[in-house]
């Protein structure tokens, strides 16, 4: 995980498939506690709409299934060149993993612009949580909506904004020839990271903008 | 622990077909989000959810060909985040039940009531905000 | 091999300890900042004592005793207890119990180290610029409305939970990937089973303590009103998410306690563990069950009351596996040779004091009992006698075994029994009688009382100052043996276990030449062998 030394085992691994493994295992362990992280967000909305089913029918109209679906083909598409990245570290195609990352960066850049212009349009029209909550509806709580979709996407979008750096530092150090099909260590987790990211859009998406 | 040395490269295909799959999945959840089923739309949007993060999970991140304990380590998170669901919301859902079966079973008269049905709880002074909310919810 | 170089010598200056990647110093810093914190907690509990020695204010405002006992309370849970063994005394043995030369990604161990100690500045912080008064629980809607610097902390909380994090995650895939050949599961020794179990609990239960607290800010911050009641939300919600967390996070506290306890056992009794896998299951069952118990934090705060049915007899189970541990450690002195040297009058008073922290957990644990008790002091002496009596007996047992491999040298054993004197007596009197006047109905948490509760707090303050009387002994001992103690031979006890088969201090790859081949149980000793 933090081996920067190219293909070369830290000392205290006998051998780089034990260095290998010992960083996906880890990373896998990372995944685990994000997911953990973002449950109790889903554990708040079931909570929320739960009590408050119609209200969270009324507040979602206010956001744009269209945005929110293009960021999510956009989303896959990142993932699948992210995979395709590391494919082609594994088969020694420099270049072509330098613009699959470069594709998947472009990717997030549009996400992030996409996801910019839905939170300006909020931002203008007063939906936000409670304290600056000025947006009209027919129902009182529909601040709770705004509270949890805020704090749901903008946690998402964080991990977004980390992704980029992590790509950003991926494609210098690939573009330095450091990776090959011997060692391709953090391709491969900043890859998992981002289809954790993906996976976690995959399931905010039909919660926040196609409640029924 | 395996002793493989060389690094297992996913076969194309397999990407190729996940991200066709995640496409085809996307519009279907938006197309049937925009037909009213009721209460059914939820489950549908949930499963397709599933379908797609299972997809992403075996292809795109490669579990299907991983070491046993990673999934392992993936699924069985899996187990305690339903833990965390289920408990949760069995609680939210079942609360204020003890009060009806009490009147209704038992005809206990209750000197508990449930926050909300007098109408006054906390202090006032408690956000800028709280005053006006609370005086539009309850004339709401 | 015992003298010359080892860890402590090996490379000189400030830097040397600030930036290195051995586990091993690693440790000993942490053990550092730990105690640190652990006096810091433990100023704050003689000062909440004092104040408690008269019913009416004796030199502190009702609002600075709220302070004190918020800042006792989170400085004790995340800054002492949480990471006590499985980061100092964890990080030193882990891998050398392994028979690996370091932890799996080491630089990551020292991450997490240094993110450590910037959570605590964010704690200190909190202390200077407001301190906190919500109590550790910082529950909603008092901590979302309180006007003393909640965010500090909570940021603190936040950071903290990430060096957990981290060093759960680095504990995993240690023993999962850097076991010495031969060293197959149930060769492991218990302490690491249980690292192992604890480990588990951090990495799936700390992440809910960092949203939980992100939320707490963002409920402070912009008002996402789902756990404010006056923004539509609920309280009882924060409770649900602030003990999905802390509940296994008491099983954090508790579980490294009882590795350390079942290698001392097995050391000075010269015995096998008597039934060796039984314990290391009832460690991951204990890490299991940890998760569905949280509930019984709630029996009065407006929870479901099917949920709290469920939660009762959820937590009754807890006390199979911890039952089965008690009834081990115990089977396993008979017939032992027992020698009683200062670990093991911690072990001993361990035993007695774990098993009435967990008996009365079991009457808290029943619901008609518990609306009696709840918020009592009888809680407070509870969780005491589990966290006290339990974890720091242990912790002291650790400290007292380990003491000659850590540093090289002996300790005075007849000030060790002294001290230990001071501390079993001074911690019996200050929470037994607290059972007594908790279930009188004194209510924890208040700064005044009523007068016929005098008596009761006099003897708890009392117990307090001889129990710091044994602190400050051990201190000194300490002190003095790392300035004039006796060198340490390798395996002063006579254990069998891995670590006393290498210098003592250790060097710096611990092992001198190749990794070692584990062919053996953990506990080979001739007795208790079948």
């Amino acid at each position: 995980m933090s081996q920067s030394d190219n293909s070369t085992v830290a000392h205290h691994f006998e051998h780089a498939h034990q260095q290998f493994s010992a960083a996906k295992l880890g990373m896998w362990l990372f995944i685990v506690q994000e997911i953990l992280f973002f449950s109790a967000l889903f554990v708040a909305y079931a909570v929320y709409r739960g009590l408050h089913p119609e209200m969270f029918i009324d507040a979602h109209h206010h956001l744009s299934w269209k945005m929110g679906g293009t960021n999510t083909l956009v989303l896959i598409i990142s993932s699948f060149t992210m995979a395709m990245s590391i494919r082609a570290a594994q088969l020694n195609q420099r270049m072509a993993s330098f613009w699959y990352l470069f594709t998947t960066l472009l990717c997030a850049c549009m996400f992030m612009v996409i996801k910019f212009f839905e939170y300006a349009e909020k931002i203008h029209h007063g939906y936000l949580p409670s304290f600056w909550f000025s947006g009209e509806g027919v129902y009182e709580t529909m601040h709770i909506f705004f509270g949890i979709y805020f704090t749901m996407t903008g946690l998402h979008g964080l991990h977004v904004l980390v992704g980029m750096g992590l790509i950003i530092w991926l494609m210098i150090e690939t573009y330095k020839g450091r990776y090959n099909s011997e060692y391709f260590t953090p391709v491969e987790m900043v890859g998992l990271y981002w289809h954790l990211v993906d996976l976690i859009w995959i399931f905010l998406f039909p919660l926040l903008y196609l409640i029924g | 622990m395996s002793d493989k040395h060389e690094h297992f490269v996913i076969p194309l295909k397999y990407y190729v077909f996940t991200l066709i799959a995640l496409l085809i999945l996307t519009v279907v959840t938006v197309a049937v989000a925009q037909v009213d089923l009721g209460w059914l739309n939820i489950y549908i949007a949930m499963f397709v959810a599933m379908i797609k993060a299972a997809f992403v999970i075996f292809f795109f991140m490669g579990v299907r060909w991983d070491e046993s304990f990673n999934k392992i380590a993936l699924f069985g998170c899996l187990l305690f985040v339903l833990i965390f669901f289920v408990i949760v919301i069995a609680d939210v859902s079942t609360r204020g039940g003890v009060y009806s079966s009490e009147s209704e079973m038992f005809d206990i008269q209750s000197p508990v009531r449930p926050i909300g049905e007098g109408g006054h709880h906390g202090d006032s002074s408690h956000h800028g905000e709280s005053d006006s909310y609370k005086s539009s919810s309850s004339s709401h | 091999m015992s003298s010359g170089t080892n860890y402590i010598n090996a490379t000189k200056g400030i830097k040397s300890w600030i930036f290195t990647v051995d586990h091993k110093r690693i440790g000993i810093m942490y053990l550092a900042f730990v105690l640190l914190a652990f006096f810091l907690g433990g100023m704050f509990a003689i000062l909440l004592r004092l104040e408690l020695l008269t019913p009416s204010a004796l030199y502190l405002t009702a609002k600075q005793y709220n302070q004190a006992f918020t800042l006792h309370g989170a400085i004790m849970v995340f800054l002492f207890i949480v990471p006590s063994i499985p980061a100092s005394l964890g990080n030193f043995f882990l891998p050398i119990q392994l028979g690996a030369i370091d932890v799996a990604f080491p630089k990551l161990n020292l991450a997490s180290l240094w993110i450590y100690v910037i959570g605590a500045v964010f704690c200190f912080y909190s202390i200077i610029g407001g301190s906190v008064d919500t109590g550790w629980t910082f529950y909603t809607p008092y901590s979302s409305s309180t006007d003393t610097s909640v965010i500090p902390m909570i940021m603190g909380v936040f950071i903290l939970g990430f060096s957990s994090i981290l060093t759960g995650i680095n504990f995993i895939v240690t023993v999962h990937k850097m076991r010495a050949p031969g060293l197959s599961w149930f060769k492991m020794p218990l302490f690491i089973w249980t690292l192992y179990s604890t480990a588990i609990i951090q990495v799936l239960a700390t992440p809910v303590l960092a949203i939980t607290v992100l939320l707490l800010m963002l409920e402070r911050t912009i008002g996402i009103g789902i756990f404010d009641p006056a923004l539509g939300g609920d309280p009882v919600l924060f409770q649900h998410f602030f003990w999905f967390y802390s509940h296994p996070a008491v099983y954090i506290m508790i579980l490294p306690a009882m590795g350390v306890i079942s290698e001392v056992v097995a050391t000075f009794c010269k015995k096998k563990l008597f039934g060796y896998e039984l314990m290391a299951y009832s460690s991951m069952a204990i890490a299991f069950i940890s998760f569905l118990v949280w509930g019984h934090h709630l029996y009065v705060s407006g929870q479901s009351p099917y949920a709290t049915m469920l939660f009762s007899l959820l937590t009754f189970l807890v006390g199979i596996p911890s039952g089965i541990k008690v009834f081990n450690w115990i089977a396993t002195m008979y017939t032992g040779s027992i020698d009683l040297k200062s670990p093991f009058l911690y072990f001993l008073s361990f035993i007695f004091l774990f098993t009435i922290g967990g008996f009365t957990g079991v009457v808290l644990g029943s619901l008609s009992l518990d609306i009696h008790l709840h918020d009592t002091y009888f809680v407070v002496a509870h969780f005491h006698y589990v966290m006290m009596g339990g974890t720091v007996m242990a912790f002291l047992a650790g400290l007292h075994y380990w003491w000659p491999k850590m540093f090289g040298k002996m300790y005075s054993e007849v000030a060790a029994r002294i001290a230990f004197i001071f501390v079993f007596v001074g911690f019996n009197m200050v929470f037994f009688i607290q059972f007594i006047m908790g279930s009188k109905g004194m209510p924890r948490r208040y700064y005044n009382y009523l007068p016929e509760f005098q008596p009761y707090h006099v003897v708890s303050t009392i117990g307090s100052w001889i129990l710091a009387v044994g602190f400050f002994i051990i201190l000194g001992y300490f002190i003095h043996s790392l300035m004039k103690g006796k060198q340490a031979p390798p395996n002063p006890w006579g254990s069998s276990a891995m670590e006393w088969k290498i210098a003592s201090p250790p060097t710096t790859f611990n092992f001198d030449e190749n990794l070692p081949y584990i062919d053996h149980g953990p506990y080979d000793y001739p007795k208790g062998n079948s």
